[in-house]
């Protein structure tokens, strides 16, 4: 009987080992499969990083702006061409309060 | 007694074959174990756009088409490139050649950065002599945007210039590794994760540079260029009281994607490295610095000889065509007398001269965080003599950088202190933590503030009524003051060739950028003066950056407008006097 005992639980034992390898073999086998997308995915993110950083670059902003031929101007020649805004109060038509500030 | 022999016997085996089974247990781990690199990818270099950041360098992994010679029959190379060639969109018999001319070797490159789709089809072909490794590639998307600020990265990975040289260190990244048991097909079947390490990307730095500020200063030196046919321009945009460079250029410039076919001076940053004499530009450094030292003061008269002038031991000297009687000392700088200045000179002696270029920073780097800075040429003063003493305070016997030369003109402008310049503003790690930040750095005082506030009036005048009127703005006050020099050669100045230079900051009470403008050997009968081929371009510089930094106006524009339509101006007063 003792014997019984003894064997049952060496088995029971032993497949708890068999079925933790296979788990750590599985979880091992997932970790490298999520290591190789992992690296798939920077991959992609570099170069959608980069293609964005050529999207965005000035010199490609500009062609496409001519492309749709927006006409537009920088905020130099805006200030230049916009009508001019209120010209500056002379001191002597300020309100009093405020000529002293 | 027999078993114990046996045992006995046992282990005198195993301890006589203990090196013979090291070897044997060294030899199965390394037929077990493989190494997979992880890749890391060096860190970006960024550029301001006013509140967001630009890519200027960036770095990804493209796909390459590689094929093991050795691994293939003659009988199966036919089929091969056949099937290789189609999903590569090459000739099959390139293939082949390929194959053909590197055996007995093991290794060729099929063909370099090929598409995702094109890598798909090669692996889906499942020949075992052809594979995909992963390249890194720099990318440049704003091609020759600040290339030779930038710099540009080799084949192999390491810095070869610019930023990208000296920041190597922030931007090196370190590869990881994952060691794997393999089986006997060298097929990964137990990833050994204790011994695995993972990669380290490389840190972002980010440029004080302004990548607009840039365009309005590459665009403006390469307008020069192009309409005085000069040899090469430079370009410098600083904030004079930070110290931060918000635009920096040397043109002609270069592609850093394509640097590989680009002439070497094409990619040499002349501004921190190609030193030439700063003609009159220099005289106003000179003036501040004896009016500081009580030697003169902006009123004091300076007998200007009425246009030549035969110095005692120092040569002839004149004030190009000009003809001056006495003028006060800010009339000297104003209208840039050659003579007026050689007069400061000897009232401040060889000594004090020599010290005034030392403590303006000339004759030594400006520590600037970029490779391969001239400290320019400043003679040893036992080597100085008469003619140094007249010469020195116009911008002769003397080379300075451009650099050297805006970062004296902005510890004028902010009160006497002179600056560090920095180019990179922080860096950050790839999870995004600023790891390092770079910090307004004041080298020394060189000037009190009241000087400051004197010269900065007498270089508004330059602009107002002297050399500089190119450089009025319509919006802002400005100052500024031009620098026309001789180019050196052997035995003598070349004839014809000159040097023409602006400086000019504004507005002129609380000043928000400095711009330098220096066009190098222009077609002397296009124009050569620094008035002529510098001083417009750094206006359109000046007030393009202004206008996008969103600086006040400290110009009322809107009189003349007012004047025309007087209206408007009833307007306003009406709203003044809360009608």
């Amino acid at each position: 009987m003792r014997f019984m005992v003894i064997i049952v639980s060496l088995t029971a034992i032993a497949l708890g080992m068999i079925h933790l390898r296979r788990a750590e073999l599985v979880a091992r086998h997932q970790y490298q499969q999520l290591e190789d997308r992992r690296i798939q995915l920077r991959r992609k993110l570099w170069d959608q990083q980069s293609r964005l950083g050529y999207l965005v670059s000035p010199g490609e902003v500009r062609r496409r702006v001519d492309e749709m031929s927006l006409n537009l101007v920088d905020k130099d020649q805006a200030a230049c061409a916009a009508p001019k805004s209120r010209p500056a109060v002379p001191p002597a038509a300020m309100p009093a309060h405020e000529r002293k500030r | 007694m027999l078993s114990a022999g046996a045992l006995l016997f046992r282990l005198g085996l195993m301890l006589s074959n203990t090196p013979v089974r090291e070897a044997r247990a060294r030899q199965a781990v390394r037929q077990q174990r493989m190494v997979i690199p992880l890749p890391a990818r060096p860190g970006n270099i960024f550029a301001h756009a006013l509140n967001r950041y630009v890519l200027l360098a960036g770095s990804k992994q493209v796909p390459s088409c590689y094929v093991d010679p050795g691994m293939i029959s003659d009988s199966d190379l036919a089929e091969a490139s056949i099937r290789v060639g189609e999903a590569l969109g090459i000739s099959p018999v390139e293939v082949q050649n390929t194959v053909m001319m590197r055996r007995p070797g093991r290794f060729a490159w099929v063909k370099h950065d090929i598409t995702d789709s094109q890598a798909e089809k090669i692996q889906k072909l499942d020949i075992p002599a052809f594979g995909i490794t992963y390249e890194w590639r720099r990318d440049y998307p704003n091609a020759a945007l600040g290339a030779t600020v930038l710099g540009f990265r080799r084949h192999d990975g390491v810095g070869g210039a610019g930023v990208e040289l000296a920041q190597e260190k922030y931007l090196t990244a370190v590869e990881g590794k994952k060691i794997v048991l393999a089986d006997a097909g060298r097929r990964p079947i137990w990833p050994v994760l204790e011994d695995s390490m993972l990669p380290q990307d490389g840190k972002h730095v980010f440029l004080c540079m302004d990548v607009a500020i840039q365009g309005y200063l590459q665009e403006a030196v390469v307008e020069s260029l192009e309409k005085f046919k000069a040899k090469w321009g430079v370009g410098i945009v600083v904030n004079p009281n930070t110290g931060q460079i918000l635009g920096m250029c040397s043109m002609p410039s270069f592609d850093p994607n394509e640097f590989a076919t680009t002439p070497m001076e094409r990619m040499t940053n002349k501004a921190i490295c190609a030193p030439y004499e700063p003609g009159s530009a220099f005289k106003s450094i000179i003036a501040a610095a004896a009016v500081d030292d009580g030697v003169v003061n902006y009123q004091t008269p300076i007998f200007c000889e009425n246009g030549t002038y035969i110095a005692p031991r120092g040569g002839r000297i004149s004030d190009h065509g000009a003809s001056y009687g006495e003028l006060p000392l800010t009339d000297v700088i104003v209208y840039s007398s050659n003579i007026g200045m050689a007069k400061v000179g000897e009232k401040l002696g060889n000594r004090k001269l020599f010290g005034i270029l030392g403590a303006f920073g000339f004759g030594r780097d400006t520590g600037i965080d970029l490779p391969g800075e001239s400290p320019g040429i400043v003679r040893l003063l036992h080597k100085w003599d008469g003619y140094s003493t007249r010469r020195v305070p116009f911008g002769q016997e003397v080379s300075v950088t451009s650099l050297q030369l805006v970062m004296a003109y902005a510890a004028i402008t902010n009160g006497g202190l002179l600056l560090k310049p920095r180019i990179v503003d922080f860096v950050n790690d790839a999870s995004g933590r600023t790891v390092w930040r770079s910090q307004r750095e004041v080298v020394r005082r060189v000037l009190k503030e009241s000087t400051c506030e004197e010269t900065l009036g007498v270089l508004q005048q330059v602009v107002e009524r002297g050399t500089g009127k190119a450089c009025k703005l319509d919006r802002w006050t400005s100052f500024g003051k031009t620098g026309t020099a001789q180019i050196p050669g052997q035995g003598g100045y070349i004839d014809g060739a000159f040097v023409g230079t602006f400086v000019g900051g504004a507005p002129v009470g609380r000043a928000e950028v400095l711009c330098l403008i220096s066009i190098y050997w222009p077609n002397k009968s296009l124009g050569h003066f620094g008035a002529t081929v510098a001083a417009p371009y750094v206006k359109k510089v000046l007030s393009r950056t202004l206008s996008y930094l969103n600086v006040p106006p400290d110009v009322s524009s809107e009189a003349p407008m007012t004047a025309q339509r007087p209206g408007e101006a009833g307007e306003v007063l009406a709203a003044a006097r809360g009608d």
